[in-house]
Order: C-alpha cells, then sequence, then structure tokens
C-alpha cells in the first residue's frame, strides 16, 4: 500500500496541461527519483505531491486520505517540502532556520515564552547530526558554502520528522562529493522508515540511489519502476533525447548520458 | 540562535520608558524638570501645560512609533525584503490624502474629528485596492510594486488637490499638516487613534510565526501549513488600520518603519519573529526621540518631526540601496 500516491492527477495553467492524467504512488522506505527535461512537469508533480498545487482532476492521498481533505498543519506534520535552490530571506542562525522545520509541531499563536521544547530540540539536534550540519549550526547562512547551506536545509526538512520527504533538485549547484553526500543522506532516511521522492536530473546519481524512478514527457509518465527499465535506450531516446552508456559496477546500476541525438 | 534576548527587551523597555518622561518634561524652550512638582502641588497652569499638552504630544509618539516600527517589521517580512515601509506600499499616502480630502472640503473646521477619520478611510481605501488586486495576483512582488504606484498616485492627488486649492489658507494648512507633527495635538486625538491601532498590532503581531516560515518562502511556508492569504491578509489589514490611524492624526512621519527593524535586527539573530514587538518599542523610542530633538533644536519655527525623520531616513534609504545587494538585502521575491 502506497503511503502517498497520485491519482489521474491532470493540472492546467491557463490554456497549457502541465500534467496530465499522472499516477504513481510511493512506499515508506524508498527513494523516488523523477526525471524529465527542463519544463517536463517535474516540479508541478511535485508540488501537487505536498498539496501546494491546485489539481484540476484527480487526487493526491496520504495514507488513504486526500491532501485537501487534510488540515494544512496536520498536512505538514506528515509531508515536508524541499523547494528548489531555496534560501532564508534573512542571515539567521543555522540552527533557527532547521528549527522553522518544527513549525508544524508547534503552537502557531504562542502567548508567553517562545521557546523550543525538549522534543523541538532533540529533533533539530537529530536533524542536524542527519545531515552532518553539527559543527556549522551557530553559523549564520549567509556564511555557508552552498555544499553546506543545502545541508542545513535538508536538516530543516527531516526536522520535522516526516513521513514523507520530497525534495525538488537538492543536489542541484553542489559539487560531485557533496552531490554523493546528499543523496546518501537520502537513501539513509529511506532506510530509516522515510518516503523519499526526489527530482534529479543527473541520471548516475537516478539510476544508483533511487528504488524506483519515474519519467516524465511533456507532462504525461512515460515510464515508472525500477531504473533499469525507465532507463532504457528507447526511454533516454524519447524522453530526453540522448544516447547514454550503462553498465554494472560494483554491482550498482550506472548511466552515463553519452550524446544527444 | 535560541539565545535569550532578555537584557535586549529590557533595555528597550527602559529606555522606552526614560525617553516618555523626558518628553514629558521637554517644551518649546528645553527641559522643565520643575513642571511635575508644580501640577503636583496644584498649579493649574503647570497641570494645563503637562495634561493638555505634553502628555498627548508624549503618548502620540509613543503611539505613532510604535505603530511604524511595528509595520515597517511586519511588512519586511511578509515581503521579505528589508526595504518595504508603510509609506512605500502607499498606505502612508493614501491616509495623507485621505485626511487632505477632509481638510480640503472644509470639512475639518466644522468638525476636527473629520480629519482622523479621513486618513482611516484613505489607509482602507488603499489596503481595498491592495487586496483586490492580491485576489487577482497573490505574488508578494507584484503588491509590493502595486503599492510603490498607489503611493505615487495619492502623491499626484494631493499635489492635484493643494494644485487647485482656490483657498491659500488652506494650501499652508495642508503643507504644514503633510510634514507630520505632534505638536498641538489633545487626548481626544489619542482617544480616536488608539482604538485603531491596538486592533492594528494585535493583528500584526498574530502573523509571529507564520513571518518566521515565510523566511523560507512562500512555497515553503505553505509545506509547513502556514495559511498565506490569512497571514497576508492580518499583516497588510493590521498595517493599514495602525499606520492610517497614525498618519492621520500626525501627518506623515516617514522612514521610522525603514530604519527601526533595519537596527535591531542584529540584535535578535535577523528572527523576524522577536523583532516584531522589538520593532514596536523601538518605534516608540526612535519617535520619541525624534520629537524631543526638534523641540530641543528649537528656534522661532519648530522643524516639523516629519521633516525631521525624512532628513535623517532618506540618506539612511539611499545607503541601504548602495550597500548593494547584500545577504539580508536578498528578499523580495
Amino acid at each position: 500500500m502506497s503511503l502517498l500516491a497520485a491519482d489521474r492527477v491532470t493540472i492546467a495553467r491557463g490554456q497549457r496541461v502541465v500534467l496530465r492524467d499522472v499516477s504513481l504512488g510511493i512506499k515508506a522506505g524508498q527513494v523516488l527519483g523523477i526525471l524529465g527535461r527542463n519544463g517536463a512537469g517535474k516540479t508541478t508533480l511535485l508540488r501537487a505531491l505536498a498539496g501546494l498545487q491546485s489539481i484540476q482532476s484527480g487526487a493526491v492521498t496520504f495514507d488513504g486520505t486526500k491532501l485537501t481533505d487534510m488540515p494544512p498543519r496536520q498536512r505538514a506534520q506528515r509531508i515536508a517540502y524541499l523547494e528548489q535552490s531555496g534560501s532564508g530571506a534573512w542571515p539567521i542562525a543555522s540552527r533557527d532556520l532547521v528549527a522553522l522545520g518544527r513549525l508544524p509541531h508547534r503552537p502557531l499563536y504562542p502567548l508567553g515564552s517562545a521557546k523550543l521544547n525538549k522534543q523541538d530540540e532533540g529533533a533539530i539536534d537529530r536533524a542536524l547530526a542527519a545531515t552532518d550540519a553539527t559543527d556549522f549550526a551557530i553559523r549564520s547562512i549567509d556564511a555557508l558554502s552552498s555544499g553546506e547551506r543545502a545541508r542545513v536545509l535538508l536538516a530543516r526538512a527531516l526536522a520535522g520528522e516526516p513521513k514523507v520527504l520530497l525534495a525538488d533538485e537538492p543536489v542541484a549547484a553542489l559539487d560531485p562529493g557533496h552531490q554523493l553526500g546528499v543523496m546518501h543522506m537520502l537513501r539513509n532516511q529511506a532506510q530509516a522508515g522515510m518516503a523519499v521522492v526526489v527530482v534529479l536530473h543527473n541520471l548516475a546519481l537516478a539510476a544508483r540511489f533511487c528504488q524506483r524512478l519515474a519519467l516524465l514527457v511533456d507532462g504525461a509518465l512515460l515510464a515508472i519502476g525500477a531504473p533499469q527499465e525507465v532507463l532504457s535506450d528507447a526511454n533516454l531516446a524519447q524522453g530526453f533525447g540522448i544516447a547514454a552508456l550503462s553498465g554494472t559496477a560494483q554491482g550498482e546500476h550506472y548511466v552515463l548520458p553519452w550524446r544527444a541525438l | 540562535m535560541t539565545r535569550s534576548f532578555k537584557p535586549v527587551w529590557l533595555a528597550l523597555t527602559a529606555l522606552c520608558l526614560m525617553l516618555f518622561i523626558v518628553s514629558l518634561l521637554t517644551g518649546p524652550a528645553g527641559l522643565t524638570l520643575d513642571l511635575p512638582f508644580a501640577a503636583w502641588r496644584g498649579d493649574a497652569a503647570a497641570r494645563l501645560v503637562l495634561v493638555e499638552l505634553r502628555l498627548p504630544r508624549a503618548l502620540l509618539g509613543l503611539l505613532v512609533g510604535s505603530s511604524l516600527g511595528l509595520a515597517g517589521a511586519a511588512l519586511q517580512g511578509l515581503f521579505r525584503n528589508p526595504l518595504a515601509e508603510p509609506g512605500v506600499i502607499g498606505v502612508s499616502g493614501c491616509a495623507a490624502l485621505g485626511a487632505v480630502l477632509v481638510f480640503y472640503s472644509g470639512a475639518s473646521l466644522a468638525m476636527p474629528m473629520a480629519l482622523p477619520l479621513g486618513g482611516i478611510a484613505g489607509a482602507l481605501v488603499a489596503i481595498a485596492l491592495l487586496q483586490l488586486l492580491a485576489l487577482r495576483d497573490p505574488r508578494l512582488a507584484t503588491i509590493l510594486l502595486a503599492g510603490v504606484a498607489l503611493a505615487a498616485l495619492a502623491g499626484a492627488l494631493t499635489a492635484l488637490a493643494l494644485n487647485l486649492s482656490p483657498n491659500p489658507y488652506a494650501v499652508v494648512e495642508i503643507v504644514f499638516w503633510l510634514m507630520g507633527s505632534l505638536a498641538d495635538r489633545s487626548l481626544q486625538h489619542v482617544a480616536l487613534a488608539l482604538p485603531f491601532m491596538a486592533v492594528g498590532w494585535v493583528l500584526m503581531l498574530s502573523g509571529a510565526r507564520s513571518l518566521e516560515a515565510l523566511t523560507l518562502g512562500e512555497d515553503t511556508a505553505h509545506s509547513l501549513g502556514i495559511g498565506l492569504r490569512s497571514l497576508r491578509l492580518r499583516v497588510v489589514v493590521g498595517a493599514a488600520l495602525a499606520v492610517g490611524a497614525g498618519v492621520a492624526v500626525s501627518g506623515a512621519i516617514g522612514f521610522v518603519g525603514l530604519i527601526v527593524p533595519h537596527l535591531l535586527r542584529p540584535f535578535f539573530g535577523h528572527r523576524p519573529a522577536p523583532l516584531l514587538a522589538a520593532s514596536w518599542l523601538g518605534g516608540g523610542i526612535l519617535t520619541l526621540t525624534a520629537d524631543i530633538v526638534v523641540r530641543f533644536l528649537g528656534g522661532d519655527t519648530e522643524l516639523r518631526l516629519g521633516v525631521a525623520t525624512a532628513l535623517v531616513g532618506a540618506p539612511f534609504f539611499f545607503w541601504l540601496v548602495l550597500r548593494g545587494p547584500r545577504s539580508d538585502m536578498r528578499g523580495g521575491t
């Protein structure tokens, strides 16, 4: 049984249909990668899964309940959304930024003390530890490198201890070392029982770190399934207009984009 | 970090109280330390000066300043932009226009309280227009730009009213009023403005946690369960009520809402939530200080408070812009 599921979701922006009849499900413990060209509808799909997007037809359900029927705070406690190239508007300390992830668990109108309780503090500490960001927790997010900031933003999403994590291109703009680091962290979260959905452009990372992949073409689902099936020559040609080299190394599947068709 | 801000709160509160007392003791000719004692001993003239002249002035300095400071902090949090200010989104301009129209019609001669009501009406029109726009296009950047256009329109219509005025006396009166001042106000002014301000304060302060979430952008705030429509409504209506009532009784006092949050932000780890209440106190502190300084400067013609804040505030605004796209200037998307 899928924890989070999209059922025949169609989304239009004005006259243009940006997502057409997309159905997919994510189980706890899995990493699902969403692939597709620029403009294929990946971010729209992720926003729909997060309940941030109004849907023309179809529905997104969490554990059988439609997101639109869930109180926003209840939804926020279960589903975390990591925005693409997100940042903070103000140069607050990293730990303060991570603490924002606890907002769905805290009263919205605090009278009296605005202090975090023990449970909040514990969740924040665990999130910082999981993303290896404890060392720069007291530094302002402005004083961090992009790799460090990406980890702090991920920690913010984890601090709410959600059941589902939706991450939009969390490794864009990171060097290869940090890309691998973040993907490892996502895989660890899935192994700990979280359902993780991640939008990716890097096929090599998608092939290695995701149990399942969904490939979007012009807003429609071209293929969904295990990486080796989805990243077939025919799908890569139709989905990206490329040919790729692929193989197995150290027991893991890899795909290397080789040339444009 | 979630450290304690207690010393900063204590310092701000103490400073605010001290300045309130200094304001009560400050006359057109500097400090008058014996005034309270004279009033205490039953000197009717001293009591009149203290209660009818000084007290309204000090109270309005505190209330108008607090409203401007809080509104500045709340709007900057909402727009994620340190340049947002009640003046910038057209609320002050429309409030001034509303009050000018009351002047122009002569209604203020028949009924003095028509003036503040005109100011509040102007501010409410400004919000209604911004809200109508927000229903069509909810992006904050659009609302901010529309506010800038609205401010320009209010300025043009105010100039038109002056241009067409058949009565030179009214023109002089309007121009002086537009400069902003706390002199010659009564407790009636305080009583009229305070209820609107108080409602505005509560609305803005209720958005503290939500504004904190907005640090991460609108999508992320939404994903954290924050109702953006409700937040926007509370902050914009709250700012309009507080600022509209303030402008109506004191004229245009600019830049308080810009300067105060900026100065206080580093003391609160740049977090939007504690900054709200701090800017509420800070606005009172800055306005009381400025109003004391203009009285000390003295001279035959007292420097208008609005002129003084603009002379300091406008170069400050320039400095903020020229300093370039630094970290805390990044917002506004």
